[in-house]
C-alpha cells in the first residue's frame, strides 16, 4: 500500500482546524492504525491510538429493563387485593361472633352447672342477707307512709282554716 | 417506538452513553448507575418517542442533562473528585482496556480539556457523530462545536508536540 502522505499532511491540517469530515477523519484514523507512519507524523500516533481505546471502552453494567404492567394486569391485581381485603373481614366478623357465643355459653354453663357445694351456701347465704335487707327497705316504707299520712292531715287542717 | 425498538436503540448506544457519563462523572460506577437510571426514566417515555426525529441524539442528551444534575449534587461532586484524584495517582488502574503510558498521558491531556471541549472531541473522534447531532446533544450551534473542536485539537497537538520534544531531548 502507497500512502499519499502530502496528502496525509493536508488532512491533517484540515483535521487540526476542525474541519474535516467523518470520512477524512476515518481515513486518518486507519493510516495511524497501519502501523506505516510517516516520522514526521509519529508525534499524532498516540492521539488515534487513545481514540480508538477509547472507542472499546463498554458498559460494565447489565441494563435491567423495568418490569411492565399491562393495564388490565393492573385492574386485576386491585381486584385480587380488594376481593382478598373483603374476604378478611368477613372471616374477621365471624370469628368476631363465634368468641361472643363461646363466652356466653361458658357463662351459662358455669352458671347452671357450679359443682362446689361450699360457693353454693355462700351464695345461698348471700341471698338470703339481700332479701332481708330488701323486708328491712319495706318496712322503712311503711314508716315513710305513716309519715305521709301525718301531714296530710295537718295540710288538711291548714286549708280548712282557710 | 416499540418495546423492541427501544431495546434495539438502547443496546446500540448503551456504550456510547456510558462513554459520555464517565467522561462527565470521571468514577465508573457513576457513570454506570447514571446510564441505568437514563434507560429507566426513558422506558417511562418510550410511548413518545415516534416524535422524536433523532434517537441518538436524543437519548445521549438526556444522559448529557442527567449528569450535569450528578455533578451539581453534592453526593456525586465528591465521587468524581476521588475518581479525578486516583486517576492522576494511577492512571492505569481504572481502565478496562490493556494500555500504555503514551496513551494514557494523551487520556491526562484530555481531561486536562475545559469540560466542553472534552465533551465535542469525545463525541467527534471517539464517538464519530456528525456536527448537527453534536450541536443537538449538547445545545450549541454547529460553528460554536466547529471553533471549540478547533481550539481543543489545537491544544492537544501543541502537548503532544512538547512532549514528543521533551521525550527526544
Amino acid at each position: 500500500m502507497n500512502t499519499d502522505y502530502h496528502n496525509i499532511d493536508k488532512i491533517l491540517d484540515k483535521y487540526f482546524e476542525g474541519s474535516t469530515g467523518l470520512e477524512e477523519e476515518a481515513l486518518l484514523r486507519d493510516y495511524f492504525a497501519s502501523g506505516q507512519i510517516d516520522a514526521r507524523h509519529q508525534v499524532y500516533k498516540d492521539l488515534f491510538r487513545y481514540f480508538k481505546q477509547a472507542q472499546q471502552i463498554n458498559n460494565p453494567q447489565n441494563i435491567t429493563i423495568p418490569q411492565t404492567k399491562s393495564k388490565s394486569r393492573r385492574y386485576y391485581f386491585a381486584a385480587s387485593v380488594a376481593l382478598l381485603i373483603g374476604l378478611g373481614l368477613v372471616w374477621l366478623l365471624q370469628q368476631n361472633q363465634n368468641n361472643n357465643n363461646l363466652i356466653t355459653n361458658k357463662a351459662t354453663h358455669i352458671q347452671v352447672s357450679n359443682p362446689n357445694p361450699e360457693k353454693k351456701k355462700e351464695a345461698q347465704k348471700e341471698l338470703k342477707k339481700f332479701t332481708r335487707n330488701v323486708s328491712q327497705g319495706l318496712d322503712k316504707t311503711g314508716t315513710l307512709s305513716l309519715f305521709g299520712q301525718t301531714t296530710q292531715k295537718v295540710f288538711n287542717l291548714k286549708n280548712s282554716k282557710k | 417506538m416499540t418495546q423492541l425498538e427501544f431495546v434495539n436503540t438502547v443496546k446500540r448506544l448503551e456504550d456510547k452513553m456510558f462513554r459520555l457519563a464517565k467522561m462527565m462523572l470521571i468514577s465508573t460506577d457513576e457513570a454506570a448507575d447514571a446510564v441505568q437510571e437514563v434507560f429507566t426514566k426513558l422506558w417511562v417515555k418510550r410511548d413518545q418517542f415516534n416524535r422524536i426525529s433523532n434517537a441518538d441524539a436524543y437519548f445521549m442528551r438526556t444522559v448529557r442533562n442527567y449528569c450535569l444534575d450528578r455533578i451539581k449534587s453534592k453526593q456525586a461532586k465528591e465521587s468524581r473528585l476521588e475518581a479525578v484524584s486516583f486517576m492522576m495517582k494511577a492512571p492505569s488502574s481504572e481502565k478496562q482496556y490493556e494500555t500504555d503510558e503514551a496513551v494514557s498521558i494523551v487520556e491526562q491531556l484530555m481531561m486536562e480539556l475545559p469540560e466542553k471541549q472534552r465533551l465535542i472531541v469525545q463525541l467527534r473522534d471517539i464517538e464519530g457523530y456528525e456536527f448537527k447531532e453534536i450541536a443537538d446533544i449538547l445545545d450549541m450551534n454547529e460553528n460554536a462545536i466547529r471553533t471549540a473542536l478547533s481550539r481543543a485539537r489545537k491544544i492537544l497537538k501543541n502537548e503532544l508536540i512538547k512532549q514528543y520534544e521533551y521525550g527526544l531531548s
